[in-house]
C-alpha cells in the first residue's frame, strides 16, 4: 500500500457499524469478514424496521446495507429515512450491498444516494480493496463532510472547491456534494459549470440531473425538460429523473403530464414514501382518485413504522375514498373501500388522539364518508363530535371553520351553517375560502329550497288525498316553480291536473301545464320506478288532448 | 412472458446457483482434511469454470438487451486483483504479476472490465501461458494491457480474419471483451482492444478505454 492510502484495520476499529441483511448466512458472513478486517463494534439488523431502530438510537460511523430485504423497506429506503430524519451525519458512510442487477437501481441517484455500493458477489479481498478505497475517499473529503454537519455550507463550498481543484482524481465524489451545496446556495450557474467540466471527462446520470435541476431554477424548463428525456433514454432506471420531470412540468401548468411520469417513477420504484405522497397528492388534484388511492394506501403502509408516518396520509386517504363511493352500491369493491376508510379513521383516532386538530378533521372526514353512504345519523354523529371539538379549539382555522360549515349542509342543519358563515364573513377571508365559502352558500340555499320544495309537495299530497284537486295543484305548482323541483314533483303535479279535469271539465291552461312539465321530465328509461307511472299519466294526458281538440 | 425474459430470469438463477454451489464447496474444502483436497479441487475448479462461463452469459444477454451498465470511479488495481482471485483457483500452475499502480485510476463498469479481465486471462490459459502481467496506463483515459507466455495469436487472428486459434471454449472470448470496451465511452470515443505478439513470444492484449 502506498501512503496515501489508509490502513484499514486501525480505521475500521473505532468505527461504530451497522450490518443490515435479511438472510441469516449473508449476514454472518459479511460480520465475519469485516471483524477479520479490523472492525470491533458491530450491531446487525435482519430487516429495515430493525435498522431504522439501531439507526434512531445509535450514531453509526459506517452502515452496510443490503439492498434487497424482502418484503418490507428495501436498503434504499432505509438511507432515505436515515437522511430524511437526519440521522447520517455527512461525515458517516452508508455503503449498499447489491446485486449486479440492482446496480443501475442505486447508482447514479443524486439525493439521497449512498456514498457507495459493494457489488455481490464479493471475497473478503474484494471487500478490502473496496473498504479501503472508500475509506480512503471520505478521509480525504473529510473536512469537507464537517463543515456540512457543522451547517457551515459557505465553508464547505471553499473547501470542496479547493479539492476539485487540487485533486483531479477525486472530481467525481467532490463535483457531486459542491454540485449540491451550490444548488442548496442557489449559485446555479456555478453548479452548472462544474458538471459540465465533469461531463467532459466523464459520462455520469447524475450530473447531467444536476443540470437539467439547475436550468430549471434559471428558468430554462424546455432545455431541463429535453436533457431528462435524454438521460432518460440512457439510464431509464433513473427514477429522479421522472421526478423532476414531474415537477418540472407541473411548474409549467401539466399537472396531468407531471402525474404520469411520477406514475413511471412509482412503478420502478414503489417503495418510495416521499413519491407515493406527492403521486397521491398530484392525482387527487387531478381528480383521479383511484390513482390518488393506491398512493395514500402504500404511503400509509410503507410509513406505518417509519418517520415518514404522518395523520396526513390517513386523513387524505379517507378523503380520496369517498369521493370513490356510490351510496346504495352493494359491490364487493365498495366493501373494501369502505373498511379501508374506516379501518384508517380508527388508526387516526388510536395514534393522534388529543390532537384536536386532526382528530377534527377526522370526524370531518368519518362524516363525509358516512354522507357519501346515505347514512344520515352516523354523519351527524360525526358532524356532532367535530362540532364539540371545534368549540373547545382556541383558534380554529378559517379551512377548519368552512369544513365544518360544510359538514352542517351535509348533514341537514342549515340554522348552524348560516350562523357559522356568518361569523367566518365576519373573520376577513382570503379570496379562496371566500370563493369556498360563496359556493357553500349555494349549497346551502339549494339545500332550503329542497327542504321547502318537499314541504309544498307534501302540503299537495295532503290536499290530494282529500279530494281537494285545486288546493293540491297550488302547492304542487309552487314546489314545480323551483327549478330544483324532482320528477316525483312534476308528476304530482300532473296527476293533481289531471284528476282536477277528469272530476270536472277540460281546462286548456291545465293541459298546457301538463305539457310544459311532461318537457321538463324529458325521457324516463324503462326501468325506472316511476316509469309506469309516467306512462300512465301520459296516456291519459293525451286522451285528455285529443278530447280537448288540441 | 416474453421469451428473453424467460431466458434471462433462469440464466440469472443458474448464476446464482453456482455461486451457491462454490461457497459450499469452498466451506468443504476448508473443513476436510489436505489430503483429500485433490478429490474435490477439480469439482471446484469446474464449478467456477462455469459460474464465470454464465457470468459471461448474463453480461452478454444484458449487453443484447442494451441494459445500462452506470460507470463510475474504479481502480484498475482492484479489478485486476479481483480478477486474478476468481481465476487462479483454475489455474494454479500460472504465476500472475499484478503490476498495476495502486494510484492508477479509470472510469469503468467494474463488473464489465472484471469479466473482460477474467475472459483474457482464461484465454491465455487455454494458450498454454504460464506467466501472466497486467499492467495498466492511466495517462490518456485507460488501457489495462494482459500479457501472456503462451503461444500468441496466428496471423489470421492478428489481421482480422479469424476471432479465434482455439479448439476449446466458446472461442468467443475476444468478441466478448470487444463487446466489453466498445460499451465504454466518453462523448464520440468509443473503447477497443488491440492484439499484439510480443518480440519474447506470447501475446498481449491490450483494453483501451475512452
Amino acid at each position: 500500500m502506498t501512503a496515501n492510502m489508509i490502513n484499514l484495520e486501525l480505521a475500521l476499529k473505532e468505527k461504530r457499524i451497522l450490518v443490515v441483511d435479511d438472510l441469516v448466512e449473508a449476514r454472518s458472513a459479511l460480520k465475519k469478514m469485516i471483524t477479520i478486517l479490523g472492525a470491533t463494534q458491530i450491531d446487525t439488523a435482519t430487516d429495515g424496521r430493525e435498522a431504522m431502530d439501531f439507526i434512531m438510537e445509535r450514531e453509526y460511523d459506517i452502515v452496510l446495507s443490503d439492498y434487497n430485504l424482502g418484503k418490507g423497506k428495501d436498503g434504499q429506503q432505509i438511507l432515505e429515512e436515515a437522511r430524511y430524519c437526519n440521522r447520517l451525519r455527512a461525515t458517516a458512510l452508508f455503503i449498499l450491498v447489491t446485486g449486479e442487477n440492482a446496480v443501475e437501481m442505486v447508482m447514479g441517484a443524486l439525493e439521497y444516494e449512498p456514498d457507495n455500493y459493494i457489488t455481490k458477489p464479493f471475497t473478503l479481498n474484494m471487500l478490502r480493496e473496496r473498504l479501503t478505497r472508500i475509506l480512503t475517499t471520505k478521509l480525504e473529503l473529510a473536512e469537507v463532510d464537517s463543515a456540512i454537519d457543522q451547517g457551515d455550507t459557505d465553508r464547505a463550498i471553499e473547501l470542496a472547491a479547493a479539492v476539485l481543484e487540487n485533486n483531479p482524481k477525486l472530481m467525481i465524489p467532490v463535483t457531486r456534494i459542491l454540485g449540491k451545496l451550490y444548488i442548496r446556495q442557489k449559485r446555479y450557474n456555478d453548479a452548472i459549470k462544474i458538471y459540465s467540466e465533469l461531463l467532459n471527462k466523464r459520462s455520469v446520470s447524475w450530473a447531467r440531473l444536476g443540470q437539467a435541476i439547475c436550468m430549471h431554477f434559471l428558468g430554462d424548463s424546455r432545455s431541463a425538460l429535453a436533457l431528462l428525456k435524454q438521460t432518460l433514454i440512457v439510464h431509464p432506471m433513473y427514477v429522479q429523473c421522472y421526478d423532476w420531470t414531474a415537477t418540472i412540468l407541473r411548474s409549467l401548468g401539466d399537472a396531468k403530464g407531471a402525474q404520469k411520469q411520477l406514475e413511471k417513477a412509482v412503478e420502478i420504484s414503489p417503495k418510495a414514501v416521499l413519491r407515493q405522497m406527492e403521486l397521491g397528492q398530484l392525482a387527487y388534484n387531478n381528480g383521479d382518485f383511484p390513482v390518488a388511492e393506491a398512493a395514500f394506501e402504500q404511503a400509509i403502509k410503507l410509513g406505518r413504522h417509519s418517520c415518514y408516518k404522518n395523520s396526513g396520509n390517513y386523513l387524505k386517504f379517507s378523503r380520496t375514498v369517498h369521493h370513490e363511493l356510490k351510496a346504495g352500491e352493494q359491490s364487493r369493491e365498495q366493501r373494501t373501500r369502505v373498511e379501508k376508510a374506516f379501518k384508517a379513521i380508527d388508526e387516526l383516532r388510536q395514534d393522534y388522539a388529543g390532537q384536536d386538530s386532526i382528530m377534527f378533521e377526522t370526524s370531518i372526514v368519518e362524516g363525509k364518508t358516512h354522507t357519501s353512504l346515505n347514512d344520515e345519523d352516523k354523519a351527524r354523529a360525526s358532524a356532532q363530535r367535530a362540532e364539540e371539538i371545534l368549540q373547545r379549539m382556541k383558534d380554529p382555522s378559517h379551512e377548519q371553520q368552512l369544513q365544518m360549515t360544510e359538514a352542517y349542509i351535509d348533514t341537514g342543519q342549515h340554522v348552524k351553517a348560516k350562523k357559522l358563515m356568518r361569523t367566518l364573513e365576519k373573520q376577513g377571508l382570503a379570496a379562496a375560502e371566500l370563493a369556498q365559502l360563496q359556493s357553500l352558500e349555494e349549497n346551502l340555499n339549494q339545500m332550503v329550497i329542497r327542504d321547502h320544495t318537499t314541504a309544498l309537495n307534501a302540503r299537495g299530497v295532503g290536499h290530494y288525498e282529500k279530494g281537494e284537486f285545486a288546493d293540491a295543484i297550488t302547492a304542487f305548482d309552487e314546489a314545480a316553480s323551483y327549478d330544483e323541483a324532482g320528477v316525483s314533483v312534476l308528476l304530482n303535479a300532473i296527476q293533481a291536473k289531471i284528476s282536477l279535469i277528469e272530476n270536472t271539465q277540460i281546462d286548456i291552461g291545465q293541459l298546457k301545464d301538463c305539457y310544459r312539465y311532461f318537457q321538463r321530465i324529458g325521457k324516463i328509461g324503462n326501468n325506472d320506478e316511476r316509469y309506469e307511472r309516467y306512462e300512465r299519466l301520459k296516456g291519459t294526458f293525451m286522451r285528455l288532448k285529443r278530447a280537448a281538440g288540441l | 412472458m416474453k421469451f428473453e425474459h424467460l431466458v434471462g430470469a433462469v440464466v440469472h438463477d443458474l448464476k446464482n446457483q453456482l455461486q451457491a454451489l462454490l461457497d459450499y464447496e469452498q466451506e468443504a474444502l476448508a473443513r476436510i482434511p489436505k489430503r483429500y483436497h485433490t478429490h474435490l479441487e477439480p469439482i471446484l475448479q469446474r464449478t467456477n469454470r462455469l459460474k464465470n462461463d454464465t457470468m459471461q452469459m448474463v453480461t452478454l444477454f444484458r449487453l443484447e438487451q442494451k441494459s445500462h451498465f452506470p460507470m463510475d470511479d474504479a481502480w484498475p488495481r482492484d479489478t485486476a486483483a479481483d480478477a486474478i482471485e476468481a481465476t487462479s483457483l483454475q489455474y494454479p500452475g500460472i504465476r500472475f504479476s499484478n503490476d498495476i499502480s495502486e494510484d492508477c485510476q479509470g472510469f469503468y463498469n467494474e463488473t464489465l472490465i472484471h469479466l473482460a479481465l477474467i475472459t483474457l486471462i482464461t484465454n491465455s490459459a487455454q494458450a498454454g501461458a504460464t506467466q501472466i502481467r497486467l499492467t495498466a496506463d492511466d495517462s490518456n483515459g485507460l488501457s489495462v494491457c494482459v500479457e501472456d507466455n503462451g503461444h500468441g495469436f496466428d496471423e489470421a487472428v492478428l489481421a482480422g480474419e479469424k476471432d479465434t486459434t482455439k479448439n476449446e471454449g466458446s472461442g468467443l472470448g475476444l468478441f466478448f471483451v470487444e463487446l466489453i470496451a466498445g460499451h465504454h465511452k466518453q462523448g464520440e470515443e468509443r473503447g477497443s482492444v488491440h492484439i499484439a505478439n510480443r518480440k519474447e513470444g506470447g501475446a498481449s492484449v491490450s483494453v483501451h478505454l475512452p
